[in-house]
């Protein structure tokens, strides 16, 4: 089922999110503020992203905060290479669903 | 049978953080001779304190990315390291209790615990319960070894036993010389050698050389007279014995039967022994022929002295195994035997014996070994027990001197041979052979001694060849001998 409505590429929910980002700072967000970060594709907005988070983990998201992380610079032997730009996303939660990473 | 053994229940309280003492339950039950069976069980409460101690102490050292080290969440460690916490727990735990087990159980153990570790899991909930077989050492009771008498062999070494000696000693030094008259005892002759059976050729003519002694022993038969059958034969002669086969020979229908065997003399020598003058003992070394007979008579006194140590060391330990009537452990004693029986079949293979003939001697070797090594055992666990109550020990310097003699013996550096003992894993049968021997000589220095007069040194009078009459063999004389 097609997350969603506009036109253009239709994602899946699990198209979105690629992976849950589980660091220090990830869990320190999720204790504190019941935020979890995910990486999820470039081309996915705050919606697509609240839709597949609510359909994937079955819970109740308050808010949804994106970030694009710019590809950096890096060194090769033939020369210098960008490495691919990717999104960030801060997802709040409804104060009673939580999810668990591990 | 087994019968239900005390339960004991160890004690909370801990001397330090470091040895806290499991609250386990065990009981030990007697399942046969120097065997019991071990059933412990460790509480819930023991291996979470276990799990989380190994939990705490991977925070702190694991590296997990995105996070800095000992920062990582607890769940996250648990979750990820799951395999590995729950392995080391087990060991530690395992090892803790087993420790636990020897020493509040007074378990006076011989082996391992027979048991996979790695086929044990701890549950994920309630109780860890395991469950071995352990050998014990045997109970006995002590016989009196203080002030024992024996009788020891008194070797006299009067001038006619060093002119015995003397002419055995110069024989190895003699030379082959041809005789010209009739066969005597104590000759050498070629003989060509030949066997039937109602007239069916069983050996053809062999040459061969023997010694003429009372005895002649093939592989499946002697000739009893052997000495008298040939004396006075010339070259050429033949003579002929009747030889009955012996019942493990190879060939089956000729077990019992008697075979004619002939002996064709060929040719006559004898042994002449050097003349001990000047030139031969400085060959050998010495001044004089004086100083020969007084070698000579030295190495037979030292030889009786070795034979007499033997025989009161024979005799000392007959005494204080006579009243062991006690089980000893049989997976012990199987395994010793075991040992034993490879060793020795490895030696008759490569001896060229085939596997039907090795199989057909095994119960044989087997009797021999088991018996063998029942006394062996029994010996070594009361000289054991001897040893621990009078505090003997074997220190450093005891062990240093005797590889130093291995050494010196072999022509090799101590250094070369402590390495060898090392790998091959026999420096601990080295230090028990040690502690053994210092048992006995403490056990002879407190013994009473009866002088009794040694018997009478059998000259050999036996020759064996190795020939089958019946035609097949059943090995080579000289695997036999090895």
């Amino acid at each position: 089922m097609a997350v969603l409505s506009r036109p253009g590429i239709q994602l899946e929910p699990h198209q979105v999110v690629i992976r849950p980002l589980v660091t220090e700072k990830g869990t320190h967000l999720s204790q504190r503020h019941n935020s979890y970060a995910f990486e999820v594709v470039t081309l996915a907005t705050k919606t697509d992203i609240k839709k597949a988070v609510e359909l994937l983990w079955n819970v109740r998201v308050v808010a949804v905060r994106t970030q694009t992380r710019v590809g950096k610079p890096k060194r090769t032997k033939t020369g210098y290479v960008q490495t691919k730009p990717w999104k960030k996303a801060l997802v709040e939660l409804h104060e009673d669903d939580r999810i668990s990473f591990f | 049978m087994a019968e239900a053994g005390a339960l004991a229940e160890a004690g909370t309280e801990a001397a330090g953080p470091e040895v806290k003492k499991l609250s386990q339950q065990v009981s030990v039950a007697i399942v046969g001779p120097c065997r019991r069976h071990v059933t412990v069980t460790i509480p819930r409460a023991d291996i979470d304190e276990e799990f989380n101690l190994a939990v705490r102490e991977l925070i702190n050292t694991v590296k997990v990315p995105g996070f800095r080290p000992g920062r990582v969440p607890r769940v996250l460690v648990e979750k990820k390291f799951r395999e590995e916490v729950t392995s080391g727990v087990r060991q530690n735990l395992l090892m803790k209790s087993l420790e636990q087990v020897a020493e509040d159980n007074d378990l006076d153990a011989i082996n391992e615990p027979d048991f996979d570790i790695e086929s044990l899991t701890i549950p994920d909930e309630g109780d860890f319960t395991y469950e071995f077989d352990v050998e014990v050492r045997p109970e006995f009771e002590l016989p009196e070894y203080k002030g024992l008498t024996l009788d020891r062999p008194i070797h006299a070494t009067s001038d006619e036993d060093v002119a015995k000696f003397k002419t055995r000693y110069l024989k190895q030094f003699g030379e082959l010389v041809p005789e010209e008259g009739e066969v005597a005892p104590g000759h050498i002759v070629r003989v060509n050698i030949s066997a039937t059976w109602k007239d069916q050729e069983l050996v053809r003519p062999t040459e061969d050389r023997l010694t003429v002694l009372p005895t002649l022993r093939f592989q499946d038969g002697e000739v009893a007279g052997f000495d008298t059958l040939m004396t006075g034969a010339k070259i050429g002669d033949v003579r002929e014995a009747n030889v009955t086969i012996s019942m493990e020979a190879a060939r089956v229908e000729l077990r019992g039967e008697t075979v004619v065997v002939k002996f064709e003399v060929l040719d006559v020598r004898s042994i002449r022994t050097p003349e001990v003058d000047q030139e031969f003992v400085e060959r050998m070394g010495l001044e004089s022929p004086e100083a020969f007979d007084k070698f000579l008579r030295d190495t037979l006194q030292r030889q009786n002295e070795w034979e007499q140590r033997q025989s009161t060391r024979r005799k000392l330990l007959d005494k204080i195994t006579e009243s062991a009537t006690w089980d000893l452990p049989e997976t012990l004693v199987r395994r010793q035997v075991d040992n034993a029986l490879r060793r020795e079949v490895l030696e008759m293979q490569q001896a060229g014996f085939t596997d039907e003939e090795i199989s057909a001697r095994r119960n044989e070797l087997l009797q021999k070994q088991i018996t063998m090594t029942r006394q062996a055992l029994k010996e070594h666990f009361v000289l054991d027990r001897i040893a621990d109550t009078e505090k003997v020990e074997v220190v450093p310097e005891d062990l240093e001197f005797e590889i130093a003699m291995m050494a010196y013996r072999r022509n090799e550096s101590p250094r070369k041979m402590r390495a060898r003992l090392q790998k091959q894993g026999l420096m601990e049968n080295l230090v028990a052979q040690i502690l053994e021997r210092k048992t006995v000589d403490l056990l002879l220095e407190s013994a009473q001694f009866n002088d009794v007069p040694a018997e009478p040194e059998v000259e050999a009078a036996i020759e064996s060849i190795p020939l089958a009459l019946c035609g097949e063999s059943l090995g080579s004389a000289q695997a036999m001998n090895d």
